[in-house]
């Protein structure tokens, strides 16, 4: 078991926004996460990569555990070293760096400089696109480019972990999926996925398993084959909602 | 989630704010000049900081200038009032009309920084007002003939209808002799008063509640669909039009403007007053006013008895050194620790909780990005 | 034909002298600039960390020799910003970018006062060893103090360009000022980021201050602070968050200047001193034209 969280709870000031959550993504393995929108996906993923405070939130209870790291009370730094990356919703590439910069900040917390090398060489190959527009401005690239560059400064760490928010946000479908055969790739390589998306398609085509968020509460998990009927899901959302209200 | 209800003492405040009206009116009946001066120059000061506790706390407009306005208004008046002599020139205006004329010029000017303020953000104002404050006092040290330049001028004694608030006349009340002071000091009362008033009902109302939107997301107001330059532009008024009525206050108790007294450091002054008063706060701001204005002056009365300092020599702790020290001290923990100020301590008395606000506002959430 | 040479030497010292000066103010608007980016706070005590440089260096090398002097300054200023930042806005519970602003010029405020106090109404010479010494070229003649300061000011920018672009402690501190969340979620140590940050702006400050004080000026006065608050408008001019405008921000500003301060005596008594406003009469200009500074990102908030 890689990344291991249990019975985790989230405030913003005094608002809850997940509640007593536990999820466990293997090696190897990715976990999707479904939800409706606000349902506290990202609020999720900012708890475990120690972001979560500049956002004004706190995790109130609960524990999250990657190999040996306390995640709820290691600082970003400390996270990132322990081999946990998270690629943030709506991408977050530096525009008016070059795409090789971006990919370089990915290293910032990684010590020797043929290492890196060697990692950035990795992800030109997984990425050949990016290796041709090494010296353009980042904010040039389209959208599935910038996916890949954000995906790509992610795995500049070494991670052993990957968070993954809604990749296929404003992309073509077609984009969208490659993008997605890739992570099926990395993950297929030893990593650990958690995949956030609101493409239920395309989260049921890749993931090995899958677990739905309601009302911050995990209201269902199984095989992407529990949910392929498009009724079941539609359903758990409802029942989401009208949690959320009471 | 319902909050748990605020406990709210409705006789405390009252009382406590009737109870402090009529010490201050009983006052003139029993201090002396010293104590008067004190009070007195910590109400024009009060007046002044309600304005900038406005533009900054609620509008969220930094201005390191606000001692400008007080500089604008104190030597308007002068002009507009004064006579000509061989060294400077004045209007002769009667003086009520002097003050009225000086604190609608001064709004004038407060008006006229709004094409650069309309385009600045919050800390960038900042850095754009200290430009105000070294044109002015070049404005006023070279403009020997309106100014008196590095000298000053003098000040002409106010005088509404019968009222003359000059030592020329003295009253009689209760028999207690009132001279200028003691008629200041009724004054000075009365527009402070006044001026909280009308501030509490400003940021009571709908314009109060667009300035403080703007101050936490100046987009967020405008997609609310509230004209920020139009609003940045009024906080700016407003904020002039208090500071002149605080200069004009100031400059009939001293008699006498010099260009000092309205430059860099004065304005950072009043930044004090308004951020020890607790940012956002319209009565803090009037303990925060007193505590700044009033400590050099006792510490010089005292300076005999306090070891350090003494009045003479340049490597000796001085009564204003002191007194920096301290006020600059106490601003420095209140921003670190107790963003509510002196409001909280007046809140605590009176029995009413305020949600605390801080400077700027707005989620720590709020990322700037590039785009 | 005499004195047209006349007045063309004298526009060229005007400008020669301006470029120095302006690379001065570019020192500092570049230490004010770097603060800025690594840490969203507009740094209110850049001028008390020049004085306090300037200061130290007079005191100690009164005694010590030059040298060691110059050392005592710039580390005192740079431990001055590092303090600034470790010791106080570290532990602001306010920690909004205006109120870390705010509690900066208080900073200012209490070392400025205190240094104040020391200096009395005394003028601290430098014992810099070009003291009043000036050079005479074509014609034109500058002090060497300001052919020093140029000289070092360029070594300086370009080093600091070279990092910027060249290294890691670059890259992040560029990451940090675009986007402190993905300086996080990459692992950018913040809090080192954030102190050296302070530490170099208060050391460049210092080594500005110093030439400042140096000849044609007579030497450490409170007054100083003046000219931090002139390098203010050179870094918003250029955009507070570019490090080439902090650039052509200082010299603009230490040109006209110069240039003012050549030619005021023509513009009778209101002139005299005009050209301590100039850098705010350009501020106010550009921004005029151009609300985010000659170079600066615009800035798109979240709401
Ligand atoms: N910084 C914040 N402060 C306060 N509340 C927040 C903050 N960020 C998010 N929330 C609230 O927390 C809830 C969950 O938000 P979150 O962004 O985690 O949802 P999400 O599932 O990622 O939604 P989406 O699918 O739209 O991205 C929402 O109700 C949101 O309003
Ligand atoms: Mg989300």
């Amino acid at each position: 078991m890689v990344l291991a969280v249990e019975n985790l709870t989230v405030r913003y000031g005094s608002a809850q926004v997940i509640n007593n959550v536990s999820l466990r993504v293997e090696r190897g393995e990715i976990l999707a996460l479904l939800g409706n929108n606000g349902v506290g996906k990202t609020t999720l993923l900012r708890a475990l990569s120690a972001t979560l405070g500049m956002h004004g939130g706190k995790a109130a209870a609960g524990t999250a555990h990657h190999a040996t790291c306390d995640l709820l009370r290691a600082n970003a730094v400390a996270v990132v070293r322990s081999g946990l990356a998270h690629v943030p919703e709506g991408r977050r590439i530096i525009a008016n760096l070059s795409v090789e910069e971006n990919l370089m900040a990915g290293a910032l917390a990684v010590r020797g400089a043929a290492k890196i090398a060697a990692r950035r060489a990795t992800i030109y190959s997984l990425f050949p696109v990016l290796a041709e527009r090494a010296r353009g401005r980042a904010g040039l690239l389209s959208g599935g480019e910038q996916q890949m560059l954000a995906i790509g400064r992610a795995l500049m760490s070494h991670p052993s972990v990957l968070l993954l928010d809604e990749p296929s946000l404003g992309l073509a479908p077609l984009v969208a999926r490659q993008i997605a055969a890739t992570v099926r790739q990395i993950s297929d390589e030893g990593m650990a996925v958690l995949l956030v998306e609101q493409n239920t398609r395309i989260a049921l085509s890749v993931a090995d398993r899958v677990a739905v968020l309601g009302g911050g509460r995990v209201v269902a998990q199984g095989r992407p084959k529990d949910f392929a009927d498009g009724r079941v899901l539609a359903e758990l959302s409802l029942g989401g909602r009208a949690r959320e209200r009471s | 989630m319902s909050e748990p209800r605020r406990r709210r003492l409705p006789g405390r405040g009252q009382a406590l704010t009737v109870g402090l009206l009529v010490v201050a009116v009983a006052t003139p009946f029993y201090v002396g000049p010293f104590w008067l001066q004190v009070g007195l120059t910590a109400m024009a000061y009060a007046v002044a900081a309600i304005g900038l506790a406005i533009q900054v706390g609620v509008a969220g407009q930094l201005s390191l200038a606000h001692a400008v306005f007080m500089g604008s208004g104190a030597y308007l008046y002068s002009f507009l009032g004064g006579a000509s002599t061989g060294q400077v020139t004045g209007l002769g205006w009667p003086p009520w009309l002097a003050a009225l004329g000086a604190i609608v010029l001064t709004a004038l000017l407060g008006a006229l920084c709004s094409p650069i303020s309309a385009r600045l953000r919050g800390l960038y104002l900042g850095v754009a007002s200290l430009g105000l404050v070294f044109i002015a006092s070049h404005v006023m040290q070279r403009f020997g003939a309106l100014t008196g330049g590095p000298g000053g001028r003098e000040v002409p004694p106010l005088r509404l209808g019968p009222l003359d608030f000059s030592d020329d006349t003295t009253w009689v009340i209760a028999n207690v002799p009132f001279h200028q002071a003691e008629k200041l000091w009724m004054l000075g009362l009365a527009v402070l008063a006044g001026a909280y008033l009308v501030a509490r009902r400003m940021v009571a109302g709908r314009g109060g509640l667009a300035l403080h939107m703007m101050r936490d997301s100046e987009i967020g107001a405008a997609a609310m669909g509230i004209t920020v330059w139009r609003y940045k532009a009024s906080a700016f008024v407003i904020a002039a039009v208090y500071g002149a009525t605080g200069g004009v206050l100031l400059a009939l108790l001293t008699g006498w403007v010099v260009p000092e007294s309205f430059g860099f450091d004065a304005s950072v002054n009043l930044l004090i007053m308004v951020v020890i008063g607790g940012l956002g706060s319209i009565r803090g701001a009037i303990p925060g006013a007193v505590f700044v204005s009033a400590l050099p002056l006792l510490i010089a009365r005292q300076a005999q008895s306090i070891p350090l300092i003494s009045g003479t020599g340049d490597s000796i702790l001085g009564p204003g050194t002191l007194s920096t020290f301290l006020y600059a001290g106490l601003f420095i923990v209140t921003i670190m620790f107790a963003s509510g100020g002196l409001d909280r301590l007046v809140a605590l008395a009176v029995g009413t909780r305020r949600p605390q606000r801080r400077i700027a506002g707005g989620l720590p959430g709020k990322y700037a990005q590039e785009g | 034909m005499k004195w047209k040479k006349h007045l063309v030497t004298r526009f060229l010292e005007a400008v020669l002298n301006g470029v120095s000066l302006g690379s001065l103010y570019s020192l500092i608007a570049l230490g004010f600039v770097i603060i800025f980016r690594a840490t969203g706070v507009m740094n209110f005590a850049h001028s008390s960390f020049l004085l306090a440089g300037a200061y130290v260096t007079a005191t100690v090398s009164a005694k010590s020799g030059f040298l060691v002097g110059l050392l005592a300054g710039v580390v005192t200023a740079a431990a001055l910003g590092a303090f600034t930042q470790l010791v106080i806005l570290r532990f602001s519970k306010d920690k909004s970018h205006l109120g870390l602003s705010v509690l900066s010029l208080g900073v200012n405020i209490l070392a400025v006062t205190e240094i104040t106090r020391r200096i009395g109404d005394n003028t601290l010479p430098l014992h810099d060893p070009w003291a009043a010494s000036v050079w005479q070229f074509a014609g034109i003649t500058v002090p060497v103090s300001r052919i020093a300061a140029l000289a070092v000011a360029a070594a300086l920018l370009t080093g600091f360009l070279l990092l910027f672009r060249f290294t890691r402690w670059g890259l992040a501190l560029r990451v940090s000022a675009a986007d402190r969340e993905v300086a996080a979620l990459v692992g950018v140590p913040m809090g080192r980021v954030s102190w050296t940050s302070w530490a170099i702006g208060g050391a460049m400050a210092a080594l500005a201050g110093m030439f400042l004080a140096g000849f044609p000026a007579p030497g450490v006065e409170p007054s100083l602070t003046n000219s931090a608050m002139r390098a203010f408008p050179a870094a918003v001019l250029g955009g507070l968050d570019s490090i080439p405008g902090a650039l052509v921000g200082g010299l603009a500003i230490g040109i006209a200047e110069s240039v003012t301060a050549t030619y005021e005596g023509h513009l009778g008594g209101f002139g005299s001193g005009a050209s301590g406003l100039v850098a705010y009469v350009v501020l106010f200009a550009v921004l005029l034209l151009r609300p985010d500074g000659l170079f600066g990102t615009k800035v798109v908030s979240r709401v």
